[in-house]
């Protein structure tokens, strides 16, 4: 495959074919060189060709192999004329993270973290047969949640008002539509509401062990050594069901409306389609469970530390530095060629990276842009960032996410068998809990590639600022 | 790999299923049972109830079969029924009949350790090849 360097930290795929756009992929020379032979390039290259699509398709570097759209991919389509992709936002609607900040310093909580993660995993459930969380949500009441998305939680006694304007669209996609969650979606989403998930879903209790830029942490109220707590999660099974319910619809509507697609795994809707505007008004929906999911769990895990630590919450100042979507669809207004235009950005597994001065953004993150939180593995570390304007140049204000397996469940299983991976995280500094050692095993740092490779390219891409490094002190895995 | 298996596929991010069965009901059970071992340690579910899924194959091939597999993920996820073994009563071409054993989750005492999220359509097929039925399929986890 044709590809051009750019500048050291992005490369182009030439249009050529059935491409509309070109490909731009951000990443080192060493990721790249990875990354010929790999089938994610293609996918960039693939999804260009999509009806609508504007400036780029894009890749972030932590670009990898995923369902018609590669993981790390960011696409914007034109409202009018552009198709909306239900593979482009993945199964997981809005999975996301949120980062919390405490008045607590790692020297007052290594001491006592396994106990707080005795706590954290007895009373977070992860998924299956366990309705403590949240129990006894009706119909009506889980239409509320699909429809006002975090505040919903509020309503219900999980957090607070305050946590509301640090969640990304402050918790809830507006005009999203319960009604165009199918009945399974509904039956899936109400027994896990309030829980973690499994696999890379995890709860971690970090420290920040580096600060890079002392004014924007100033400004996001973080210091040295505090403690933070990172929750990963999203919209569970209601999320997947409204996914898979409409590729099918996407797959079947194909024809109808002459789509000429390369990978039928990028099954699409017009946006401006009967089919689109229902799929767009589920997704919103599952969007907006996931927000409330996440409220829930920062909730509890208020309380836990609470109980746990014996302080008050003024003592605690449990604070929600941020909460961001890494799978979602959203309609933004951009500037192109000197113009604002209406887009649809698809973001899977990417970051919405606002940079400063950006209306959608909390006033306290005017100066600084918006909080960009990319989790590690378990065993290294996870980074905070800061959006920036040439991010809104270049990306569609979109960054990356996360790092990305570099081996297989079953190759981690295997290699994990050499080694005592409690002792191994402990090594580290790192306690965990988590429901088996087969999990552990499939999770190991060594599964993973290292994060800080990623952060180096957005950084010297300049489509994110580094402000500032956690290292885990505790994790606990669904 | 013998007659009426599963293996389960190794994956970078995810994880699968290739079916090779003698039936095309033997297909689907093979199918459920992979699912199971991949979601949880199978040698925890007992067998100690027994429930009868009708199954209708309305569709073409690969339709029923995704609806058995999403059919499969309803009993684990909605029904919170963990499936340990499952005997063909009855098959014809337009209708299998399974009876299901197992036993109802118990958290004390059975681990979720891998979520299947999705069937997806990544290389997804179920077909006859040399007398045989094979089936691919990729779950998102």
């Amino acid at each position: 495959m044709d590809v051009r360097r750019i500048h050291d930290y992005l490369w182009e795929i030439p249009q050529s074919g059935g491409m509309r756009v070109p490909g731009r992929i951000y990443a080192n020379r060493t990721m790249l060189d990875t990354l010929r032979n790999d089938p994610s390039l293609k996918q960039v290259q693939n999804v260009a060709h999509l009806p609508g699509i504007v400036g780029y398709s894009l890749a972030m570097p932590d670009i990898h192999w995923g369902y018609g759209f590669p993981i790390g991919g960011v696409a914007a389509m034109d409202v009018n004329s552009g198709v909306i992709s239900p593979g482009g936002v993945g199964y997981d609607i809005n999975c996301g993270v949120r980062l919390l900040s405490i008045e607590c310093d790692k020297n007052e909580i290594t001491p006592k973290i396994k106990m707080l993660l005795a706590g954290l995993f007895n009373a977070i459930p992860t998924g299956i047969g366990s309705h403590d969380a949240i129990s006894n949500i009706n119909a009506k009441q889980l239409s509320r949640i699909l429809r006002n998305g975090a505040s919903e939680a509020v309503s219900l006694g999980y957090g607070c008002e305050n946590d509301l304007p640090t969640i990304e669209e402050g918790g809830c996609l507006k005009a999203a539509q319960p009604e165009n969650v199918s009945h399974y979606a509904k039956q899936r989403g109400i027994k896990q509401l309030g829980t973690l998930g499994s696999g890379n879903h995890f709860l971690e209790i970090d420290y920040i062990d580096e600060i890079y830029d002392d004014d924007i942490a100033k400004t996001f109220h973080l210091r040295q050594n505090q403690v933070v707590i990172i929750i990963h999660t999203g919209s569970r099974g209601l999320g997947h069901q409204v996914c898979d319910d409409y590729i099918k619809v996407s797959l079947q509507s194909i024809q109808r409306y002459g789509l000429s697609l390369p990978d039928r795994q990028l099954a699409c809707l017009p946006i401006q389609s009967k089919e689109g505007s229902q799929y767009i008004g589920a997704m919103r929906s599952a969007a907006n469970f996931a927000f409330t999911n996440r409220q829930i769990i920062k909730s509890i895990t208020e309380q836990v530390l609470l109980q746990k630590l014996k302080i008050s919450p003024q003592t605690l100042g449990m604070r929600t530095i941020y909460d961001i979507c890494h799978n979602i669809a959203k309609f933004e207004t951009h500037v192109i060629n000197g113009k604002q235009r209406q887009l649809c950005v698809h973001r899977k597994g990417a970051t919405r990276a606002f940079g400063p001065g950006s209306p959608d953004l909390p006033p306290e993150y005017q100066k600084t842009g918006q909080p960009v939180l990319v989790p590690g593995d378990m065993g290294r570390y996870s980074y905070l960032c800061a959006g920036t304007e040439t991010a809104m140049n270049e990306t569609f204000g979109s960054s990356c996410h996360g790092a990305g397996r570099v081996m297989s469940r079953k190759q981690s299983l295997k290699f994990s068998r050499s080694m005592n991976m409690i002792d191994e995280l402990a090594n580290r500094g790192v306690s965990i809990m988590a429901k088996g050692r087969r999990t552990i095993a499939e999770e190991m740092p060594h599964a993973y590639k290292d994060v800080a490779g990623v952060i180096d390219v957005v950084q010297n891409a300049g489509i994110s600022k580094k402000v500032c490094r956690f290292k885990p002190i505790g994790v606990i895995k669904g | 790999m013998t007659k009426s298996s599963y293996k389960i596929i190794d994956h970078t991010a995810d994880t699968g299923l290739l079916i090779v069965a003698d039936t095309l009901s033997d297909a689907y059970i093979q199918a459920a049972l992979g699912m199971m071992d991949i979601m949880f340690e199978i040698n925890t579910i007992r067998s100690v109830k027994m429930m009868n899924q009708h199954v209708h194959l309305s569709g073409n091939n690969e339709e029923n079969f995704r609806a058995w597999l999403e059919t499969c993920l309803h009993i684990v996820f909605i029904d919170e029924f963990l499936i340990q073994s499952i005997t063909t009563l009855r098959s014809t071409t337009d209708k299998i009949v399974f009876s299901i054993n197992g036993e109802p989750f118990d958290i004390k005492q059975h681990a979720l350790l891998t979520e299947i999220k999705a069937i997806t359509y990544h290389n997804f097929f179920i077909r006859r090849n040399n007398g045989m039925w094979e089936a691919h399929v990729i779950f998102d986890i």
